[in-house]
């Protein structure tokens, strides 16, 4: 009994430890965005249904980070569950905590309070499932090295998710749009088409794919992976109001800009989670 | 692959991230499916302060509607002088503080009103 109960104290003070390093994570990925006013201003002015559809979009994605990355080491579905939801609470407290303390949670009403914290926690989730590879000191964390074709394109998506949110609500991702030219814009696109393919596949950065030869490599990832950028930059531009009012080119125009540190993101993803 | 059982203290959070999801879920959802109010302004008057520039007035701008407001123009007037100020948002049933300076010698009881806001 003794042996046993000595094994179940072991297990919850490392399973501590995995949440003091999901905090730290969260804390880290959050903390930009939990200083942005656009971010503040979007719990109460975004449509609710917005702030609803964002919430539980992100529950699959958290859901994926939680199976190649994790804030632990344990693994399986049931495990890969408990960690997207431990994410979610450790992303809700850490979000909740920092708005109050720099006095900017609005609590006009139970929506407008949800709001703020729910577009907050999500990229806190995101941070505190990406802790055990950032934040263990232990390059060889994670299981990104074994992912499928299908997990290669999501973790792309992932690290795209992670550097567009950073950005996707600011006012000057909207004025760069509006200052730059449509000739200014496919310049962009190309920059971040190039760039994704370069750094994943040329510039020899850590866990980078090895593919049979860069046109293979660029019909299989690249093309693909920048697709995600655009649909996924897309769907944050929608979440935070950037999408409203727009004209289709105005909207290309918005889209293409966030996708280029989406497309930076996508190719990192490796070193982000 | 670890597949360590579930501990006790793992489970105990999920739950609590559990109750918080749904908890988010629900609150949204109620919000996102119930016809929202648009916008529905009022000004009071809080105080009117002596100050170094002469009388400052504070107001509450209260919206009585569940949409938020943006740009919103508030425009004081005692006799000849005007004052105005301009909010970012005031949020659906919610409120802000704001001050009008007026720069005469006499304790102003000025005309208060919203002069129009947009949607955020």
């Amino acid at each position: 009994m003794n042996s046993l109960q000595d094994i179940g104290k072991a297990e919850d003070g490392a399973y501590i430890r995995d949440l003091g390093r999901a905090f730290g994570g969260a804390l880290l990925f959050s903390l930009p965005l939990l200083m942005t006013m656009e971010m503040w201003a979007l719990g109460f002015a975004a449509e609710p249904v917005q702030r609803l559809l964002f919430l539980l979009a992100a529950l699959p994605v958290l859901f994926g980070l939680a199976h190649y990355a994790g804030f632990s080491a344990r693994r399986g579905l049931v495990n890969n569950a408990l960690d997207t939801l431990v994410a979610l609470a450790v992303g809700f407290i850490t979000a909740t905590a920092l708005l109050l303390m720099f006095n900017v949670l609005d609590g006009s009403s139970p929506a407008s309070a949800v709001g703020q914290v729910s577009l907050q926690a999500v990229p806190a989730a995101l941070g505190a499932l990406a802790a055990r590879r950032q934040l263990s000191g232990d390059p060889n964390e994670g299981e990104e090295d074994q992912a499928s074709y299908p997990g290669e394109l999501f973790l792309m998506l992932a690290g795209a998710l992670y550097f567009a949110l950073n950005l996707a609500p600011t006012e000057e991702m909207r004025l760069i749009a509006y200052l730059t030219t449509p000739l200014g814009a496919l310049g962009v696109l190309a920059v971040s088409v190039i760039l994704l393919h370069l750094i994943v596949f040329e510039a020899g950065f850590a866990g980078q794919e090895e593919a049979e030869t860069p046109l293979r490599a660029f019909l299989d990832f690249t093309l693909p992976g920048y697709a995600l950028c655009l649909l996924s930059s897309l769907a944050m531009l929608w979440v935070f109001g950037g999408a409203d009012g727009h004209g289709v080119q105005s909207l290309a125009a918005n889209t293409v800009i966030l996708a280029f540190p989406a497309s930076i993101g996508a190719a990192a993803a490796r070193l982000l989670v | 692959m670890d597949k360590k059982s579930v501990s006790r203290l793992q489970a105990c959070c999920a739950v609590a991230g559990c109750v918080v999801l749904f908890g988010a879920v629900a609150v949204l959802a109620s919000a996102a499916f119930s016809k929202p109010l648009p916008a529905d302004l009022t000004i009071t008057r809080d105080d009117i302060r002596p100050s170094a520039g002469g009388w400052v007035v504070d107001i509450v701008v209260a919206n009585h509607g569940d949409l938020a407001a943006a740009a919103v123009d508030i425009e004081g007037q005692f006799g000849d002088e005007r004052s105005g100020v301009s909010l970012d948002y005031v949020p659906g049933r919610g409120e802000k503080k704001v001050s009008l300076v007026f720069s005469g010698a006499q304790k102003p009881e000025p005309r208060l009103r919203v002069l129009g806001w947009s949607e955020p």
